[in-house]
């Protein structure tokens, strides 16, 4: 099957006036399958909206090669744009003044949906989206949240094969970014749609990801699944346990207590060890009120990576 | 033509968008109306000082000035997104990449973003200046005259719009909104506005060869009032008139094109 996103020795320098060129893409190659959701991690100025941009046609690359669903972004662009959508985190596609109903009613012709098609379609995604009561609202009076579900809204109403994400979940509160992760995963999972999101927050990636790419300086520094990274860069998994009275001294074979707090312990132990064989054996030993099992923090294995201190090889496992 | 079709009701919507603040609508279309009429009444006053202005009486150089002012309409209502500072912001703050998302082309979204209906004050008045002055001066209006005073607007505002979108290119490139552009503008829409023979003949072919406004306005003036007109500049030039602006607005969609890639190229 052709893959929805084929990059080649993607490249992109940017020049500056009397200084060397400034790499802000070095070498990227990567496949991505139709209706893969991909994470797309980095740092600041990594080169993240540099790729987006380069595969939404909006840049052109120094070098490389591109094919978005068999496209040339750059050369195809116009064609490109019926088939892709692009949701910018910060910046609004839709119109400000015009309330959300006839904004939906303009994309919907823009992108040439047959009238009736369009309708039902739309019905179903501001059902899904809980758009129904801001129909007729202007877009300006929307608070960010509304706004963000909206955009999607709109962004996945002419059915787009690929979908580019930039920092969707950005500024949103707990409540809002739930529904909007749970839009995403509806669509992926109905529809096959091919989803490339470029987040900060590592929680989008566990939530929706089954693949994480992660960019530092220009370079793919990981491209594998999320449990992958965290097997084989994690760091220990944690074990809370809470006992049922306070004994006099506290010690699991293969796990080390790391913490106590009243009659709360947290045991750490590596990877390789079952986490079933240390409860068996804390069950063994002492009289337990309960057990929680922490997974090692994503968001701390990537800050390693970005630091340095971990630099895996490229791994798509 | 799609494109065309699809921008026309893009434009429309947002300038329909409007009426849902009645209050800005309304001061808005007031003071644009205001303004232009504060511009036909000093003509009028002045001229009924000086009496002719190179030969011209006041009622036929308010039938310039009214064709012009109902050009301008067009090409501000129009051009409006484009306006150095609006656009010189969607350029650098990388509103323009989503633009390029769009299956539209960028300049038609970009001009049918924000289409002004205040504008309509300044047609209102503007035609109502073309009316008198016209029939001040004697103008029997047939269907021929009501075409070429069709013309004469749509070529104006073409030129003026011209201007707005070659200004626009060169944001592209410098990052920047120039007053160059409101001084070819606002300055060409005042200078078309008198008879063309009271400027120097450096002038004169400025604006009607170069950049032509003034062609666009005088000529055809020339024609409804059945004057023969000015050296260089002559009532001989009105098939050049729709030719001048379409050439005019396709050098500026060139340019705008090069702008884009420019974009593409540099990043924004």
């Amino acid at each position: 099957m052709r893959p929805a996103v084929e990059v080649r020795g993607l490249r992109r320098e940017f020049r500056q006036r009397g200084r060397p060129p400034v790499v802000g893409v070095d070498g990227l190659d990567f496949d991505i399958a139709p209706g893969e959701f991909v994470g797309y991690a980095g740092p600041n100025g990594a080169g993240k909206s540099t790729t987006v941009k380069m595969l939404a046609g909006i840049l052109l690359p120094t070098a490389g090669r591109v094919l978005v669903d068999g496209l040339v972004p750059w050369r195809d662009r116009r064609r490109l744009t019926l088939r892709m959508s692009v949701v910018f985190g910060q910046r609004s596609g839709l119109w400000w003044e015009l309330p959300l109903r006839e904004s939906f009613e303009l994309v919907g012709r823009l992108y040439r949906l047959p009238a009736g098609d369009a309708a039902t379609r739309l019905a179903e995604l501001v059902d899904g989206l809980g758009l129904g009561p801001l129909l007729d609202r202007p877009v300006r009076v929307l608070s960010l949240g509304q706004r963000m579900r909206a955009e999607l809204a709109a962004a996945v109403l002419p059915r787009p094969a690929v979908l580019f994400l930039d920092e969707p979940t950005i500024g949103l509160d707990v409540e809002a970014k739930a529904v909007v992760r749970e839009f995403l995963r509806r669509r992926n999972a109905a529809e096959g749609t091919t989803v490339l999101l470029t987040t900060h927050d590592l929680d989008d990636i566990t939530a929706l990801c089954s693949r994480l790419m992660v960019i530092d300086t220009g370079r793919l520094v990981y491209d594998g699944t999320v449990e992958a990274l965290r097997a084989a860069y994690g760091t220990e998994r944690v074990l809370v346990v809470d006992l049922a009275d306070t004994p006099a001294a506290f010690a699991v074979p293969g796990a080390t207590l790391t913490r106590a707090e009243g009659r709360r312990r947290w045991l750490s132990f590596p990877r390789t060890v079952s986490a079933a064989a240390v409860i068996e054996r804390v069950l063994a030993a002492y009289d337990i009120a309960d057990l929680t099992l922490e997974e090692p923090d994503l968001e701390d294995v990537i800050r390693r990576i970005y630091r340095g201190e971990a630099r895996p090889e490229r791994n798509r496992s | 033509m799609d494109d065309l079709r699809l921008a026309v009701r893009l434009g429309r919507a947002s300038a329909a968008a409007y009426t849902a603040r009645p209050v800005l609508l309304l001061t808005g279309l007031v003071g644009a109306a205001l303004a232009v009429g504060i511009e036909v009444l000093g003509v009028v006053l002045l001229l009924g000082q000086f009496g002719r202005l190179g030969g011209w009486d006041v009622h036929e150089v308010a039938l310039l000035l009214g064709l012009v002012e109902c050009g301008l309409s067009f090409a501000v209502a129009a051009g409006y997104s484009l306006e150095t500072s609006t656009f010189a912001a969607l350029v650098t703050g990388g509103e323009f990449d989503a633009v390029l998302t769009r299956p539209l082309s960028p300049l038609l979204w970009v001009l049918s973003r924000d289409v002004q209906p205040r504008e309509l004050g300044r047609l209102a008045v503007g035609a109502a200046t073309v009316v008198w002055g016209a029939h001040g001066a004697g103008v029997r209006w047939t269907p021929a005259h009501v075409g070429l005073a069709v013309l004469s607007v749509g070529c104006c505002a073409t030129v003026l719009l011209a201007i707005h979108i070659l200004g626009a290119a060169v944001t592209f490139r410098t990052g920047q909104g120039t007053e160059f552009v409101n001084a070819f503008i606002f300055g060409g829409a005042t200078l078309a506005s008198y008879p063309l023979q009271v400027f120097d003949l450096s002038l004169r072919v400025v604006f009607t060869y170069l950049v032509p406004v003034a062609l666009t306005v005088y000529v055809p003036a020339l024609v409804l009032l059945d004057r023969p007109g000015a050296p260089w500049a002559g009532r001989s030039l009105l098939p050049l008139v729709p030719v001048a602006a379409a050439g005019v607005l396709g050098a500026a969609v060139f340019a705008w094109r090069g702008g884009v890639n420019h974009y593409q190229r540099s990043g924004g």
